[in-house]
């Protein structure tokens, strides 16, 4: 017992020797984190209002005017069935903006809840659970996701699952670390000490203080589903036709990627700008919400 | 030949005669491509042909697909082959025939002094053992097309004699085919797989050397039975996946030719360069096809009135670029015995609605349409279909599966309807109206399950009778019923698409698709 108060006794010292690193900045003075939410908002906005935005329904066919440059009827050209590819830019964004949010909210529940109990309770809980994990992650990603994809079957319910099944093993990882390092300190000992059940220190004590690892990780994971949708998209696995998406708009273009590059190049580049203000958002998000891990 | 007396004093004489080789054979979006075929034919150089994908195996009997095909029908033979027009036979290594007056025996007179690559001499043994292997493997390879032959004899050292089963009249035709080429009798003593390693034949080229995934490259047969050919040192093919790359490579003389340029790029390869695009007529019919082990395609109006409902001629411009020409028939027009008048159903907005409104789904219904993924052509065509139908209330849901899982998908009759095509190998009807009407010859109708009793009476008949008329009649019927019956909606004919450098003479590619390299060379 002595030992132990002893070092309680020390712990507060050490935090009172990095002033610094507790005075938050508000989170608007955060300038990834600002830049990023500006480019996800814009991309989601014309995401919501595309059927405003758009000039031409998506999946309307008008062979008459296939394969037509920029001009001011279509700002950027049609595809090859004489779509408008300005519309099916808009409308792709709604398809992969909104499976690649939702597609990270059961494998961010899933993951963690395994994480935190794995951490938390150890032992051969932890042995079943982590060897689990170690099976997905001993596949790539990406070869996983289109196995499972293929054996499903193309649309968008067998991408959530197939995500859904082979993601989570991250959130789970990086959660269960965060938990075994609170599992240690004082506060965690205390609140048990103090008789309260495993549930409620996981959930009230532990609970709150690891998840903006996973918070932060869900930004990228975000980015990592748009990917894969793209990917499995260009590969002809992903949304079914006609819908827009852009995976599926690049592989349409590919063929014509040396005589109207702008087609294939316009929703590449929506794809990147969308990663890039994600990637900013997780960035940002680590600054504010762990800043005891800024240098 | 000396090879230094070329070009200049020849140059107007085989400009004249190089358009007209390919003013016959092919259509180049080009005009002046045959200003610089100039000069008699030079010996030397390496044909460099850049495709899509690598050969699959050797083995002649036993392989279906094209890019291997096309490769080793330059090293093995058959005795007889294919007219520059696909229509007809001509003879190879045989020089003639003669029919006995029951049609059941057939006495074939081989060509004499024509040798191996090895030197060896190619005598009637070796003719007996290869078609008679041919046959023996009719279970997992070419041999069907055996089926009417009971016996072949060596009767003499430069004679053959098959006597068949019932009178056939495919026959020839189906000696002309690669999967009957002559091989070396007991394939010089190896075994099967080990011959097929490095392939000995009597052809123009001689087997070189392969590295899987990269190239296939063969080499001159200098001791080829037509004297003087080929003209080419060797041949080389390069496995080049990505069409955009296989098109700046043939533009920047890294390659001689695209095997397989896509129509989307197709017009583009030749301007500005020193590259022609080419279309050669082919015997590819593009088609719809109807499961009829699902419903309601078992109901003749249902498929009538989809196949009312397709717009070929926006096909044709959209997937094809304008390339191709709207289907009429089973049969393609490099067909032999292909009716033009084919009351094939073509866009009828009011038969549409007429049959839809006779058939068991007046309503309109729900379906899906199969296609293999990553096929531009395809999930265009599919997409055209799908608003097509959209007009009419079908709901169709295109589902795409990886090529083979497709292939299987089809075979297996997992599917409602499917995009297909068909290529002849041989220059008779019978080797795609068996496939394609008869549910008894394994194919199941080409896996639509179409069971006509006219039109299977309808082709076995043409298949025994021997007198042209007669099977011109009876296959005119059998298309006249199929088009009627609409087992698949026929959507379109397209030609082969090749980029040739101006610098290859006399490249031409038959209807059935292969391209004899006999008389290819390269000017300088």
């Amino acid at each position: 017992m002595t030992t132990f108060s002893l070092t309680h006794r020390f712990r507060p010292s050490r935090r009172e020797a990095r002033p610094a690193a507790r005075r938050l900045r508000p989170w608007y003075q955060n300038r990834s984190l600002v830049a990023g939410l500006v480019i996800v908002c814009i991309m989601v906005l014309l995401a919501v209002l595309a059927p405003v935005l758009a000039p031409y329904n998506p999946i309307k066919q008008n062979l008459n005017e296939a394969l037509q440059g920029p001009s001011g009827a279509h700002w950027l050209g049609t595809d090859k069935l004489g779509r408008d590819v300005l519309s099916r830019l808009l409308y792709g964004a709604r398809v992969d903006l909104r499976i690649g949010f939702l597609a990270v909210i059961i494998p961010f529940v899933v993951g963690t809840i395994l994480g935190a109990i794995a951490g938390y309770f150890g032992g051969w809980l932890d042995i079943i659970i982590m060897r689990i994990v170690d099976v997905f992650y001993a596949f790539p990603l990406f070869l996983l996701v289109i196995a499972l994809v293929f054996v499903l079957g193309p649309g968008e319910s067998s991408i959530y699952l197939a995500i859904a099944l082979v993601s989570w093993v991250s959130y789970c990882k990086i959660v269960r670390g965060e938990v075994i390092v609170a599992r240690q300190q004082e506060y965690v000992q205390a609140a048990r000490l103090g008789g309260l059940n495993n549930a409620r220190v996981l959930g009230r004590h532990i609970g709150p203080n690891v998840i903006s690892q996973a918070i932060t990780y869900a930004m990228s994971d975000i980015v990592m589903d748009i990917m894969v949708i793209v990917t499995l998209g260009y590969l002809g696995l992903g949304i079914t036709p006609p819908t827009a998406e852009w995976g599926s708009m690049i592989a349409d273009a590919q063929e014509f990627i040396t005589t109207l590059w702008w087609m294939a190049v316009v929703p590449g580049v929506a794809v990147v700008i969308t990663g890039l203000g994600l990637s900013l958002i997780g960035d940002g998000l680590t600054d504010l919400l762990s800043p005891e891990r800024r240098k | 030949m000396n090879r230094k007396l070329v070009s200049m004093v020849t140059v107007g004489a085989l400009a004249v005669s190089g358009a007209a080789l390919s003013g016959c054979a092919s259509s180049s979006t080009k005009s002046g491509g045959a200003s610089k075929s100039a000069g008699a034919p030079v010996h030397g150089g390496n044909l460099t042909i850049a495709r899509a994908q690598d050969a699959k195996s050797m083995n002649n009997i036993l392989t279906f697909d094209n890019s291997s095909i096309f490769i080793f029908e330059q090293i093995m033979e058959p005795l007889f082959t294919v007219t520059a027009d696909g229509k007809a036979t001509k003879p190879l290594l045989a020089t003639g025939y003669k029919v006995s007056a029951d049609k059941k025996t057939y006495t074939i007179n081989l060509r004499k002094g024509v040798k191996f690559s090895t030197g060896k001499e190619m005598t009637s043994a070796d003719v007996k053992f290869s078609i008679d292997q041919d046959t023996k493997h009719a279970s997992t390879g070419w041999g069907f097309i055996n089926s009417a032959i009971q016996q072949v004899q060596a009767a003499g050292k430069y004679t053959v004699v098959i006597k068949l089963k019932h009178a056939w009249a495919p026959l020839i035709a189906d000696l002309a085919l690669f999967s009957n080429a002559i091989v070396p009798n007991n394939y010089d003593g190896k075994t099967m797989a080990e011959f097929y390693q490095a392939p000995v034949g009597t052809g123009p080229f001689k087997w070189g050397q392969w590295k899987r995934g990269e190239y296939l490259k063969l080499v001159a047969n200098t001791g080829y039975w037509q004297k003087g050919k080929p003209y080419l040192d060797s041949v080389t093919w390069n496995v080049v996946p990505d069409s955009n790359t296989r098109k700046l490579q043939v533009q920047g003389g890294q390659a001689d030719i695209d095997e397989y340029p896509d129509w989307s790029t197709f017009k583009s390869l030749g301007t500005g360069s020193n590259v022609i695009a080419k279309t050669f007529p082919s015997t590819e019919l593009d088609y719809l096809a109807f499961n009829e082990k699902k419903k309601p395609f078992q109901d003749v109006h249902v498929r009538r009135a989809i196949s009312a409902m397709i717009d070929r001629s926006a096909i044709n411009k959209a997937v094809l670029f304008g390339n191709g020409t709207p289907a009429n028939s089973l049969l393609m027009p490099g067909v032999p015995f292909y009716q033009k008048s084919t009351p094939g159903i073509m866009k009828n907005d009011a038969l549409a609605k007429k049959e839809l409104a006779a058939s068991s789904v007046p309503k309109g219904f729900s379906t899906t349409l199969l296609i293999p993924s990553g096929d531009a052509s395809k999930l265009s065509t599919a997409q055209i279909i799908q608003n097509d139908l959209q007009q009419y209330n079908i709901k169709v849901t295109i589902k795409q599966l990886d090529p083979t899982a497709n292939h299987n998908a089809q075979q297996n009759m997992q599917y409602d309807m499917g995009l297909s095509a068909w290529t002849m190998d041989i220059p008779d009807p019978d080797e795609w109206t068996s496939f394609a009407i008869d549910p008894d010859g394994g194919a199941k109708s080409a896996y639509t399950n179409y069971r006509s009793a006219e039109a299977i009476k309808l082709n076995r008949q043409a298949q025994q009778s021997v007198d042209h008329s007669t099977r011109a009649e009876l296959y005119n019927q059998l298309q006249d019923v199929v088009a009627h019956d609409a087992p698949f909606a026929f959507l379109y004919y397209a030609p082969y698409a090749y980029g040739v450098s101006d610098k290859v003479q006399n490249f031409n590619v038959t209807p059935l698709g292969n391209y004899p390299l006999t008389d290819v060379w390269k000017s300088k």
